[in-house]
């Protein structure tokens, strides 16, 4: 009926139609009444914050997520997507921010995976010849592109393997292409092939949707956009209409309104030392200095070292050059050195490696300062029992019956101030905070940043990577800016300026 | 089928190159110490014992390339001795009948290895070492020492050998070697277990389903490790309850030194036909050697632990 409708009117249908959208995890409404339409041939930029929603949705979409409301439509025609194989038989594929492709296989058998059965098996075993023209017809076709199919991935360069996942897409008959974070990796010029393959595959009909948070890739490679903030659709514009700060405008709207501690002015003494770090994880030789009371804020598009940062100054990451000094004490590449030279780390990954989880938490909270109750190798439980206690209710860890419990059965927001209580126990110099506000409910959050700021109020220094441009603004004296593993920018974290550090985060 | 394409197929590497010179070379080495080692008898020697030593080898590969590995290669091969030693039906229809029935007793031995770790969730490890004692136990019970009497017909077979040439092991050699590297390289099933064995990810997102295939690599591999008792049983005539045991290192050696991944994914027939060239010739030539039996054991182990450091330090 729809059908008839819109072709009278002369009107061609879209390729892809979300309608009203909403799907909730638990009690956090991932995504509310989301609306998108894309046509064939269009290149559509997906932006948003970390959470704002655009995983969920292309999940979704993806067939790895049911919406509890709302409708897709594949060509005007209601879709019935129950998992990624509908989704896959519709059209829709993702090219992923990680390499999905086998280095050891051959770029046919790359293509092919899976797919084996497309004609190219004979009464036994596969036609090599056959598989390797198709792959290269294929390549040919869609990305003008002349290779041996037969060469193995391993030997092509970041590009072309980014080409063979996208080939293996087509060869199932892909309509809607996904780019999630491709560009990732990419130098600049390899980006230019990128952005030259993605309009050759939109002259052909292909719909693509473009996820980056380099927003000057997505004004220059894309035809419209669409930013997501909080679970919503906030805006689709043609790209003539944008620039930079309008879609920094859309993505940030309004401020939170979390209330945040004031913080004590930093002193002059110089605690921590950063020369020229380099690690092979990425990082190209970082300096700054670290005053004693002081807090740095570090930010970056997702993958741009930040989190590497601490972790190499930590001692988790090996370094490949320059020194981390606290008080001009070289500190080793090691973590046990650094802990005793009280530099402390919150990882970001706390199931993972922050909490023992069936351990208690008594034993979770004085793990790390074990040596401040040792007597000649005897623990002297009375005081360390006793610091504990004192401890867990200056940091209001509740949702327990006693310190015996064990840990796993605290609450995120919980879990985060007892490690927050497990680092200012071992009266560390420097605190490293990766995304500390992670997982943690607003309540919490609150209670949370008061403990960092008395923490930095009594002397303590600390180095925060955090995505929320709130929490940097509030909680730091100053903010450094990296991509591609450098400072880009160093500017003092001031409320008024979040905008302009946005800008040069997302430029 | 052309032999550029066979060397050009991914899998042919620098290892696989470096192992077939050894196995060149070896004999030179083993002609230095003792002359006779250059003999059509010693030839026939090394070729016979290089058969259940390259089918335990593409056995072990097939966990290995899975990512896993089965402990109980070594056990499995006894058991198919002891099997084959009461020779449960004579004559010539006997022959295949003994040869499917260890074949059957091999795939539910591989079954068993392949649903405890994938569906149950022991690890590979743990549980091949647990099977390898199950089937010790069971072996001992019915072939308590080495003996009995394997198909006449098979053994007459084996020992057709006009001018010391062994017929029928060069052909099995032959004939695994090609079969196997068909299998990896023409095969959807050969790609499906070598891209499981890769990235079980990337793998399940093209539509492979890495529990199936993970499971069917170590029914293969119970299967062939089977297969490589029963050539075990022929050079000796026999059944052992405890023979198959020295296999277990070497089958994990061969392909290791032959340019298999222990991390998954790459294998070779032309390389792991090489390493077990290799360890076969090492034990050959050892034998030539003036060394007791029990130094013959420690020198072929510490020689099989410095090739596998070569291979370690190869495949980085």
């Amino acid at each position: 009926m729809c059908k008839i409708l819109t072709f009278d009117k002369g009107i061609i249908l879209p390729l892809l139609r979300a309608e009203n959208i909403s799907k909730s995890f638990g009690c956090v409404q991932a995504l509310k009444g989301v609306s998108f339409s894309l046509e064939r041939g269009e290149i559509r930029g997906l932006v948003g914050e970390n959470g704002a929603g655009k995983s969920v949705f292309l999940k979704i979409l993806g067939g790895v997520h049911q919406p509890d409301t709302g409708e897709i439509f594949w060509d005007g025609e209601k879709a019935e997507i129950k998992n990624p194989g509908d989704a896959q038989d519709y059209g829709y594929s993702i090219v992923h921010q990680e390499s999905s492709v086998l280095p050891n296989r051959t770029i046919a058998q790359n293509i092919f995976l899976g797919r084996e059965d497309m004609g190219v098996k004979k009464r036994m075993g596969l036609d090599k010849d056959d598989m390797r023209e198709r792959a290269e017809d294929l390549l040919e076709k869609y990305f003008d592109l002349s290779l041996d199919a037969e060469k193995s991935v391993k030997e092509l360069d970041v590009v072309e393997q980014k080409i063979v996942e996208a080939a293996r897409a087509l060869n199932v008959e892909a309509k809607v292409l996904v780019f999630d974070e491709t560009t990732a990796q990419l130098s600049s010029e390899e980006k230019k092939r990128l952005f030259d393959l993605l309009n050759n595959l939109s002259n052909q009909g292909i719909g693509i949707i473009f996820v980056s948070h380099i927003l000057e890739e997505v004004l220059e490679c894309c035809d419209t956009v669409t930013v997501f903030r909080n679970g919503e659709e906030i805006t689709t514009e043609k790209i003539e209409d944008l620039t930079i700060r309008k879609i920094i405008n859309f993505m940030v709207g309004e401020e939170k309104g979390l209330s945040f501690p004031p913080i004590s002015e930093p002193k002059e003494e110089i605690v921590l030392s950063v020369e020229n770090l380099k690690s092979g994880d990425g990082l190209n030789g970082i300096s700054f200095d670290l005053r004693k009371g002081e807090s740095i804020g570090i930010m970056g598009i997702r993958g741009s070292g930040q989190r590497e940062l601490l972790r190499t100054i930590f001692g988790i990451i090996p370094r490949e050059g320059g020194e981390v000094k606290i008080r001009g004490e070289r500190v080793k590449d090691d973590p046990s050195d650094a802990v005793r030279k009280g530099i402390v780390y919150l990882t970001d990954e706390r199931e993972g490696e922050g909490i023992f989880s069936v351990r208690s938490i008594l034993e979770n909270l004085t793990v790390e300062s074990l040596h401040l109750f040792n007597n000649m190798g005897v623990l002297k439980l009375q005081e360390l029992g006793e610091r504990a206690e004192n401890i867990s209710a200056e940091y209001r860890i509740r949702g327990m019956s006693s310190l015996a419990d064990e840990a796993s059965c605290l609450s995120g927001g919980n879990k985060q101030k007892m490690m927050l209580a497990r680092l200012a126990l071992s009266e560390p110099h420097v605190l490293l905070l990766s995304d500390p506000g992670k997982g943690v409910d607003v309540e919490a959050k609150e209670e949370l940043y008061k403990l960092i700021s008395k923490l930095m109020e009594d002397g303590t220094s600390v180095l925060l990577v955090s995505d929320d441009v709130e929490e940097i603004t509030s909680l730091c004296h100053k903010v450094l800016i990296m991509r591609g593993g450098e400072v880009r920018h160093e500017m003092p974290a001031l409320e008024d300026r979040s905008k302009e550090i946005l800008e040069k985060i997302y430029q | 089928m052309n032999i550029k394409s066979a060397l050009s197929s991914p899998g042919v590497s620098k290892e696989v190159l470096i192992v077939w010179i050894v196995v060149i070379a070896a004999p030179f080495v083993g002609w230095l110490i003792d002359p006779g080692f250059a003999s059509l008898s010693n030839f026939n020697a090394v070729v016979r014992y290089l058969v259940p030593l390259f089918i335990v080898s593409i056995a072990q590969a097939f966990a290995i390339m899975v990512m896993s590995i089965d402990l109980s290669v070594g056990a499995a091969m006894s058991f198919s001795s002891a099997i084959l030693s009461y020779n449960l039906v004579g004559g010539y229809i006997g022959a295949p009948i003994n040869i499917l029935i260890i074949i059957g007793v091999g795939a539910v031995i591989g079954l068993a290895n392949g649903i405890g770790i994938r569906k149950i969730g022991i690890s590979p490890f743990a549980m091949t070492f647990g099977m390898l004692f199950v089937l010790e136990g069971i072996t001992l019970t019915i072939r308590p020492y080495t003996g009995g009497e394997i198909s006449e017909v098979l053994v007459a077979g084996w020992n057709f050998q006009p001018y010391s040439i062994p017929v029928l092991a060069l052909i099995t050699l032959a004939g695994f070697a090609l079969v196997f590297w068909y299998f990896l390289d023409r095969t959807a099933l050969g790609l499906h277990l070598l891209s499981v064995g890769e990235n079980e990810e990337v793998s399940k997102r093209a539509g492979v389903d890495p529990d199936r295939m993970k499971i069917l690599a170590h029914v293969i591999a119970g299967c062939l490790a089977m297969v490589a008792g029963l050539f075990m049983a022929l050079r000796i005539e026999a059944g052992s309850p405890t023979l198959g045991e020295r296999y277990l290192l070497l089958s994990i050696a061969a392909p290791v030194v032959g340019g298999t991944a222990l991390s998954g994914g790459k294998t070779s027939s032309i390389g792991i036909l090489g390493g077990a060239a290799v360890l076969a010739l090492v034990s050959r030539i050892l034998t030539f050697s003036p060394l007791p039996e029990p130094g013959r054991w420690i020198v072929r182990a510490i020689v099989i632990i410095i090739m596998l450091a070569f291979a370690g330090w190869f495949q980085r």
